[in-house]
C-alpha cells in the first residue's frame, strides 16, 4: 500500500490551508489567517499559463486577499489561479460543477491536485502520481468514455508512465470497480491541464516543462529597460523547447521545497540586516554582470571539484577489475590527467549550459550527467561480459540445423494505384447509399 | 427769470418726487422684507456660513429630540416596561414616505447567555488590538484592517462601554489612542485614507500587508463617518479629536457633484490614480448615509435605482441593475448592509433625529430590508437550510467569500471575490444571524439564535459562523463579526444605535472659513432642509409571488 503513504502526507503537508475541502471540526491554536502572508505568493499572475490568459483583479472587501488573478481556457477548461497557487479548473466558466481544485503549501511549488476521491501530485521525478480514496486490494480500473470501457493496469497507482498519463489525459470517466460493483467514478476532465499546471507551478512557471502541444503563448514578458542587456533577458519570445511529460525536467518537490525555504531565510536575512544597520542600512544592492560572472565561476569550480571527487571515489570503489579478467595493460595506471580532462570538460559543458542556455545548476548537471552515461554506453556494449554472451548464442546459432531456417514469404509488389484511401471508399459506400 | 424759476420749481418738485418715492420705496422693502444678518434671506459669505445650524426634522417640525438611552447598568428595571414599540400602527407606507415594518425589533435588558457572547466578542478587540497604534487587526493575528474593519472595532468599544464590560477611562484611552492615530495615518496621495493600514506601524500597505498603497474605498469610508457620527453625537466630549481627524481629508474626489460615491485604485500600467464609481444596492445607500450624516450630499448614491428584482422563494429580492459585464463590479445581495442601516441608523434618513424608532423615515430600505430577511426565512421554512447570508472570511484560500441571496443571475450564490462558485463556503455567518435576530423578532430567528449565541472561542472571540454543509465552524475571527454582533446586542437594549447631535454648532463646519482649503477639499455647509436626501418610496410586493 506504498501509494496510500504518499498522499496521506501530502494530505497532511497541505491539510493547513483546505479548509473547505475538510471538516472543520477542530480547535486551532494558530490562527488560521497565518497563512496569508506575502511569501505565499510563488506565481507572477501576469505571466499567462497558455495562450488567452489574463491577469485579472479581485474585487476585496475584507484587509488582506490577492489583489490580481489569472483566468483562461486550456484543452477545454476553464481555470483560475492566485499567486499562491490556488486554482480551480472546471468545463463550465462558473467553475462550478467537475471542479479541479490545486492548492499549494504556503510558501513552496509543492502542489497538489483533487477532485472527489482523486488526488494528483507530483514525484520527485516530475511523474504524476495518483492516489485515490476508499480503494481495496483488488480494485480494478478503467476509463470509459461513453459506453465504451478501457481497463487499466493496476499500475496507475504508481507514479504514471508518459502513456499511461496520456490515457488519462484524454478524457472520460476513471471507474473503480469492486468485483462486478462500482465503487466510484471520477471525470478525468481537466486531467491534462491540472497535470500542466502542477509542472508548470513547480518549475516556476517555466514553459518548457509543458507538453509539446501546450498553447504556449507567443510572447514573453517585455523585459524592462534596466535588464535588457543581460543575457538571461534574452529570452525568444517564441514556443520554447518542450520537453515530454514526465522527463524530470520538473524540479523535485524536496528541490522546490528547499528553494522557496531558502527564498524566505534570505528574505529574513536580508530583513535582520537591515533592521539591524537601522535607517541608514544600505539595502541589498545588485550584483554586477562580472560579479555574477564571477559567483558562477566560482559555484563552476566549487561543482567541478566535487565532480571530480565522486568520480575518484566511483573510480576507486568500481569492483570491475576483480570481477572480469582483463589485460593489466588495458587498466590506465594513472587516471588522474583523464579525469581532471573530463571534469574540466564537465564544467565547461556546465558553464556553456548555464551561461548561454540559461538552464538551472540541477538541470544542467542532469544534463551533463545524461551525456555522461550515453557517452560511456558504447564501452559498456564491449565489455567482456557481453563478448561472452555473443560467443554462446553463435554456437547456438551453429548447431541449429539450415532446414530450419525458412525463408519468409516475400510480400506481392502492390503498386501504389492499387491502394484506395479509406476516406475514398467511405464517402464511395455512402453515395451508393 | 420766470423761465429760470419754472425750471427750479420743476426740478425741484422732480427732485422731491424722486427722493420720496425711493424713501417710500426703500421704506416699503425694509418692512415688508427685512433681511437679518444670518437670516434666511442673508446670502451668507463662506466665512459665517459654519455657524447655522443643521436642520433636523426635530428643529424643522418642532419636534422633541430622541434622547441618548442610559447605559444598560444605569437603566432602572422597568425601563422596558413603557418602551413604545409601536404594536398598533399598521404596517406600510405613511405620506411622508416612512415605513412601518412588519416586524418589530427585540429590545430587553441581555441574559445570561447574550452577556456571555458580548464579553467573548468584546475580548476579540481586547485580545487583537495593537497597544502601540490602537489599531484592531481585522482578521486574528494578520496585522491589518481597513477603515470598515475599523468602524467595527469602534461598535464593539461604544457597546462594550454602554453595556457596562468597560467602563469610561478605559473607553476614552481606546477611542483617544485610536482617533490620534488615524489623525496621524498618510494618507493616499494626500487625499483619503488608504484602504489597508498595517495595525503595528501604521503605515501603508497593499492587500499583502507590504508597504504600499492601493487606492481608498468610498464604501469604507461611509462607514468610518456612519461611527464618526455615532461616537461624536454620544461623546462630544470627543467631538474635537473626531473633527479634527476628518478635516485632514480630501473629498474633493469622492462625492461627485451628481452625488454619486467614488473610490481610487491605481492604475497598474501607468501608477496613475483612477477614480471610479463604487457601490452597489445595499452597500451604496448605507455609505452614503455616512457621507450625508457629515453634510453631504450623495443623493444618487441613495437612491435605489438602477435596481432590478429576482423572484426568489416567493419573494421579489431587489439587486442592482447596473451590469456586471460592463461595469466590472459584482451586485451580491447579503444581509449586512442592510442590517447595518436598521441597527446604527434605524432605517432613518440622515436628518432624522425626532420619529419613534418604530416609524423609519428611510421608508424604502425598511421596506427591502423586510424581503431580505423573509426570503430567508422562506429558505428554512421550504428547505431546512437555516440561511443568514453575509460576506464573510474563511479559514485559508480564498479567504473571503461573498456568501449571496442573489448574484450573477443566481439564487443561493457562493462566490469567491474572483468569482468561482463556492457551495462549500456556504455558512450560517454569526453576524447576519444575530443582527436578524436583532431586528426581526421572529420564530425563526429564535432558532439562528440558539444555532450562533454560543459559537464562540472563550479565547478569541466569536467564530465567523457555522457551514451550511455540515463542515463545522467556521475557525476564524474578524473584527467585523464580534464589532455587528455587538451591536446587534446593543440594539436589543437601546435600539437605533445613531443618537441625535446636541450641540449648537461643530468644528467640521466652522474650520477654515478664513482660508480656501474648504472649498479645495469641498468641505460641506451645514445641511438645510433644501440638502435633504429624499425620501421615497418603491412599489411593495403585496402578496407572495411564486
Amino acid at each position: 500500500m506504498a501509494h496510500m503513504i504518499f498522499p496521506v502526507v501530502a494530505l497532511v503537508m497541505i491539510g493547513a490551508v483546505a479548509p473547505p475541502l475538510a471538516a472543520q471540526t477542530q480547535d486551532t491554536v494558530t490562527a488560521p489567517e497565518d497563512s496569508f502572508s506575502l511569501e505565499a505568493a510563488i506565481l507572477d499572475t501576469a505571466i499567462p499559463f497558455a495562450v488567452g490568459a489574463h491577469e485579472a483583479r479581485q474585487e476585496l472587501r475584507g484587509a488582506f486577499g490577492w489583489p490580481t488573478f489569472q483566468e483562461g481556457l486550456v484543452e477545454g477548461v476553464y481555470f483560475r489561479f492566485d499567486p499562491d497557487g490556488y486554482a480551480r479548473f472546471s468545463p463550465t466558466p462558473r467553475l462550478d460543477v467537475d471542479v479541479f481544485e490545486v492548492i499549494c503549501r504556503p510558501r513552496t511549488h509543492v502542489c497538489m491536485a483533487r477532485k472527489g476521491a482523486m488526488t494528483l501530485t507530483l514525484t520527485s521525478t516530475g511523474q504524476v502520481q495518483i492516489a485515490l480514496e476508499n480503494i481495496a486490494e483488488g480494485d480494478q480500473f478503467s476509463v470509459a468514455e461513453g459506453i465504451s470501457e478501457l481497463q487499466l493496469p493496476g499500475s496507475i497507482l504508481q507514479p504514471l508512465e508518459p502513456r499511461l498519463e496520456l490515457l488519462l489525459s484524454s478524457g472520460g470517466d476513471l471507474v473503480v470497480r469492486r468485483g462486478q460493483k462500482e465503487v466510484d467514478r471520477i471525470s478525468l476532465e481537466g486531467f491534462a491541464a491540472v497535470s500542466a499546471y502542477l509542472r508548470w507551478v513547480a518549475s516556476q512557471q517555466d514553459y518548457s516543462v509543458l507538453p509539446r502541444t501546450w498553447p504556449i503563448p507567443n510572447a514573453a514578458p517585455a523585459p524592462t529597460s534596466a535588464t535588457l542587456t543581460q543575457t538571461p533577458s534574452w529570452q525568444s519570445p517564441m514556443p520554447q523547447p518542450v520537453n515530454p511529460a514526465g522527463v524530470g525536467t520538473a524540479p523535485s518537490p524536496e528541490v522546490a521545497e528547499v528553494r522557496g525555504e531558502l527564498r524566505v531565510l534570505r528574505e529574513l536575512m536580508l530583513q535582520t540586516q537591515t533592521a539591524g544597520g537601522g535607517a541608514g542600512a544600505a539595502a541589498p544592492v545588485p550584483l554586477t554582470p562580472e560579479e555574477q560572472l564571477r559567483d558562477l565561476q566560482q559555484a563552476m569550480a566549487l561543482l567541478s571539484e566535487e565532480i571530480s571527487r565522486q568520480q575518484a571515489s566511483l573510480t576507486a570503489a568500481a569492483p570491475a577489475p576483480a570481477m572480469v579478467p582483463v589485460q593489466p595493460v588495458a587498466v590506465p595506471v594513472t587516471p588522474e590527467p583523464e579525469q581532471v580532462s573530463e571534469a574540466h570538460r564537465m564544467a565547461t559543458q556546465l558553464e556553456y549550459l548555464m551561461t548561454e542556455i540559461g538552464l538551472a545548476p540541477d538541470v544542467a548537471l542532469m544534463l551533463v550527467q545524461q551525456n555522461s552515461a550515453t557517452a560511456m554506453a558504447p564501452i559498456e556494449t564491449a565489455m567482456p561480459e557481453q563478448d561472452v554472451v555473443n560467443d554462446i548464442l553463435d554456437e547456438l546459432r551453429a548447431q541449429i540445423p539450415e532446414t530450419a531456417l525458412v525463408p519468409e514469404p516475400q510480400a506481392p509488389a502492390v503498386s501504389e494505384a492499387e491502394y484506395q484511401l479509406l476516406s475514398d471508399y467511405f464517402r464511395s459506400v455512402f453515395a451508393q447509399k | 427769470m420766470a423761465l429760470s424759476l419754472t425750471i427750479s420749481v420743476t426740478l425741484a418738485v422732480a427732485w422731491f418726487a424722486g427722493t420720496s418715492a425711493k424713501s417710500f420705496l426703500l421704506a416699503h422693502r425694509e418692512v415688508h422684507n427685512p433681511i437679518i444678518a444670518g437670516g434666511h434671506l442673508d446670502d451668507l459669505p463662506a466665512v459665517m456660513r459654519g455657524n447655522i445650524p443643521s436642520v433636523t426634522t426635530s428643529l424643522l417640525y418642532d419636534q422633541p429630540r430622541r434622547e441618548k438611552p442610559p447605559r444598560m447598568c444605569e437603566m432602572p428595571e422597568d425601563y422596558f416596561d413603557t418602551l413604545d414599540q409601536g404594536r398598533q400602527v399598521a404596517a406600510g407606507y405613511t405620506n411622508r414616505n416612512e415605513y412601518v415594518r412588519k416586524y418589530r425589533p427585540r429590545r430587553g435588558f441581555l441574559n445570561d447567555r447574550e452577556l456571555r457572547a458580548a464579553q467573548v466578542a468584546w475580548h476579540y478587540f481586547e485580545k487583537f488590538t495593537q497597544e502601540t497604534t490602537g489599531l484592531a487587526n481585522s482578521v486574528g493575528n494578520y496585522p491589518s484592517t481597513t477603515l470598515w474593519d475599523t468602524a467595527s472595532y469602534i461598535a464593539g468599544a461604544v457597546a462594550a462601554y454602554e453595556l457596562c464590560l468597560i467602563e469610561k477611562p478605559e473607553f476614552d484611552r481606546r477611542m483617544t489612542l485610536l482617533l490620534t492615530t488615524i489623525k496621524g495615518l498618510e494618507l493616499f496621495r494626500k487625499e483619503m485614507p488608504n484602504k489597508v493600514y498595517h495595525t503595528k506601524t501604521g503605515a501603508k500597505v497593499d492587500y499583502t500587508n507590504k508597504a504600499g498603497e492601493i487606492g481608498f474605498s468610498a464604501l469604507d469610508i461611509g462607514r468610518f463617518l456612519v461611527w464618526m457620527r455615532i461616537l461624536k453625537n454620544r461623546y462630544p466630549h470627543l467631538g474635537n479629536t473626531i473633527d479634527s481627524v476628518l478635516l485632514k481629508w480630501d473629498f474633493s474626489n469622492t462625492v461627485s457633484d451628481e452625488g454619486l460615491l467614488f473610490g481610487a485604485y491605481v492604475d497598474k500600467e501607468t501608477g496613475e490614480t483612477v477614480y471610479a464609481q463604487e457601490g452597489r444596492l445595499g452597500y451604496e445607500e448605507y455609505a452614503a448615509k455616512g457621507f450625508a450624516l457629515w453634510g453631504f450630499r450623495p443623493i444618487m448614491a441613495h437612491r435605489a435605482e438602477p435596481f432590478l428584482t429576482a423572484s426568489i422563494m416567493g419573494i421579489q429580492v431587489p439587486y442592482d441593475g447596473r451590469d456586471p459585464r460592463v461595469f466590472h463590479s459584482q451586485n451580491y445581495v447579503v444581509t449586512e448592509s442592510y442590517l447595518q442601516d436598521g441597527l446604527e441608523l434605524g432605517f432613518d434618513m440622515p436628518h432624522d433625529d425626532s420619529t419613534p424608532l418604530w416609524l423609519h423615515s428611510d421608508g424604502w430600505r425598511a421596506e427591502f430590508a423586510d424581503r431580505i430577511y423573509q426570503v430567508q426565512e422562506n429558505r428554512w421554512r421550504r428547505t431546512g437550510f437555516m440561511t443568514a447570508r453575509s460576506e464573510h472570511n474563511v479559514k485559508g484560500p480564498p479567504y473571503f467569500t461573498y456568501d449571496t441571496i442573489f448574484s450573477d443571475g443566481y439564487p443561493w450564490n457562493t462566490v469567491t471575490p474572483r468569482g468561482d462558485y463556492t457551495p462549500d463556503h456556504a455558512a450560517v455567518a454569526a453576524k447576519a444571524a444575530l443582527g436578524l435576530w436583532a431586528l426581526w423578532d421572529t420564530e425563526y430567528t429564535d432558532i439562528l439564535y440558539d444555532a450562533i449565541i454560543e459559537l464562540y472561542n472563550p479565547e478569541n472571540g466569536m467564530y465567523e459562523g457555522l457551514y451550511e454543509r455540515g463542515q463545522g465552524r467556521v475557525e476564524i475571527y474578524t473584527a467585523n463579526n464580534n464589532g455587528i454582533i455587538l451591536t446587534s446586542l446593543l440594539h436589543k437594549v437601546q435600539g437605533k444605535i445613531l443618537t441625535p447631535y446636541t450641540g449648537e454648532t461643530e468644528v467640521w463646519y466652522t474650520a477654515y472659513r478664513d482660508q480656501d482649503i474648504r472649498e479645495r477639499r469641498r468641505y460641506p455647509d451645514p445641511p438645510q432642509r433644501d440638502d435633504w436626501l429624499p425620501a421615497l418610496r418603491h412599489s411593495t410586493q403585496r402578496e407572495q409571488d411564486y
